[in-house]
């Protein structure tokens, strides 16, 4: 194992261990550390787990449809002989059961996003997210930032090599027609709700585009010049470039799955309309639910930002993915030997 | 989890014993009504300096057709929302906040009973529902205000 492996495996496992300790004090004390309250009973853990169900979804979408499966427990050695499948040709067994598979992988991975969006968007309660849009545009965005994973992966273990350079090609258009498609199916959902046009929907948009404006733009123009950058062979031929792309994408993404929070919660559901006076809406407060000496209970805006031991948890399991793929990459048989 | 469930009575309740915290009730709900315990009760009552051994509340758990739906200190991590005082109507007594309300402006009653007070009132007087564009079918109904009152 090399030293920069080691350093970053100790690095990972730190910060997967401080959060660790951060989530038990979190489960002693309660749901009062991280900064939610009533009228924002979800936060960054859950944009945390549609944008990781999102990677992972869009991963194996990947990987089902290009046959990428490559069973390599018959190459397992030492201990791990116990694991191993005992197949003569390794190759056709891993071709026949990776089609068998595959088919099956990508209906459940597509059907665990779709779920994952209906979570929100059959939530009539919350105009943001009530669009039919929701779940096509879930899969869209998870098949770009899937994609961008498998690159940035590929990109780190073989390198950026001329033989790769087909590959990378075509993820690289994936990536951009997954883009294209995403950034269609959320000025759609913009559109409309733009356009519907009550007073609901005039403080969502105020909230959207002005308390969020600068996220918003992040997460357009991270995406487009990312997945612009990522088309062009001149970047990808280096390593540093289509990794900061790829960086830069995922970072996109991440802000566009937080961003799903605020317009949702930051207003009040509850309006009304004093006898049916025109241009007369009341924000009714409700209880925030935590109690303050000397500030009032109720609430009727609230504006939702992280607090520190839910950015520390939220690190920890990326701590603990990283740790993961760190560990297959040195203890399994998973990169291809270059031939010298 | 199947924690809120409606009441035979009409009243929506939650189940405390099947509640997981999950808050996707408070998300779904427009009316904002639900609450989560944040924190334990028992930790906000200390801090909010209250004089010694006062408890404000009913005193004790109430099961209503054998489920979990009141408890003087809810433990952390659940959602609680009005139960229209299911302790008291189980009793035949009247809510809480009916019994207290100084204006007496409060009812309660049968709306399957078209001769009960509650209903005659929503008929007579024009009553509306919050959000009924939302397709919850609420059954707390509010009553405009007379012309004299306006």
């Amino acid at each position: 194992m090399s030293v920069k492996m080691k350093r970053s495996m100790w690095l990972c496992g730190g910060v997967f261990l401080v959060a660790l300790t951060a989530w038990v004090y979190q489960l002693r004390q309660g749901l009062i550390l991280p900064n939610m309250q009533n009228s924002s009973s979800w936060g960054l853990y859950i944009s945390g787990l549609a944008f990781f169900v999102g990677n992972a979804a869009g991963g194996l979408v990947l990987t089902s449809a290009i046959y990428l499966y490559i069973l390599l427990l018959p190459d397992l050695t030492g201990k791990l002989t116990r694991l191993a499948i005992k197949v003569d040709n390794p190759h056709e067994f891993s071709e026949k059961w990776a089609k068998r598979l595959a088919p099956v992988a990508m209906l459940f991975t597509i059907g665990i996003h779709v779920v994952t969006a209906w979570i929100f968007s059959t939530q009539g309660g919350r105009d943001w997210w009530f669009s039919p849009a929701m779940a096509p545009d879930f899969v869209s965005v998870a098949m770009a930032v899937g994609t961008t994973v498998v690159l940035l992966a590929e990109a780190l273990a073989y390198g950026t090599g001329e033989k790769y350079q087909d590959a990378y090609a075509i993820l690289a258009l994936i990536i951009f027609m997954a883009t294209c498609v995403h950034l269609f199916l959320m000025m759609n959902d913009l559109v409309i709700h733009a356009w519907y046009g009550n007073g609901e929907t005039h403080r969502i948009m105020e909230i959207a585009w002005g308390d969020f404006a600068w996220a918003h733009i992040f997460e357009v123009a991270s995406l487009v010049v990312a997945a612009v950058l990522l088309t062009q062979k001149a970047v990808r031929g280096s390593l540093p470039l289509p990794m900061l792309s790829c960086g830069l994408f995922i970072a996109g993404v991440f802000v566009h799955r937080f961003l799903i929070m605020p317009a949702a919660y930051n207003a009040i559901p509850l309006t009304m309309v004093p006898f049916s006076l025109p241009n007369t809406h009341r924000s009714l407060p409700i209880a925030s639910g935590r109690f303050f000496r000397g500030f009032s209970t109720f609430v009727d805006q609230y504006s939702y930002m992280p607090s520190s031991i839910e950015v520390i948890i939220l690190l920890g399991i990326v701590a603990y993915a990283l740790l993961l793929v760190l560990l297959a990459i040195d203890r399994l048989p998973i990169l291809m030997k270059e031939k010298m | 989890m199947g924690a809120t469930y409606h009441a035979e009575d009409g009243a929506v309740l939650i189940d405390y014993e099947l509640c997981i915290g999950c808050r996707y009730c408070m998300s779904a709900c427009p009316y904002g009504v639900r609450q989560f315990n944040w924190e334990d009760p028992a930790e906000t009552h200390k801090r909010s300096e209250y004089q010694d051994k006062y408890h404000y509340g009913y005193p004790e758990e109430h099961r209503h057709e054998g489920r979990l739906v009141y408890m003087p200190m809810q433990p952390k991590g659940i959602v609680e929302k009005c139960t229209f005082c299911s302790q008291y109507r189980d009793k035949g007594e009247l809510p809480a906040c009916v019994q207290g309300c100084p204006g007496k402006a409060r009812f309660v009653g049968d709306l399957d009973d078209p001769d009960s007070e509650v209903s005659k009132m929503i008929k007579a007087r024009h009553a509306f529902t919050l959000l009924p564009e939302k397709g919850t079918k609420p059954t707390v109904f509010y009553l405009p205000p007379k012309a004299k009152e306006v």
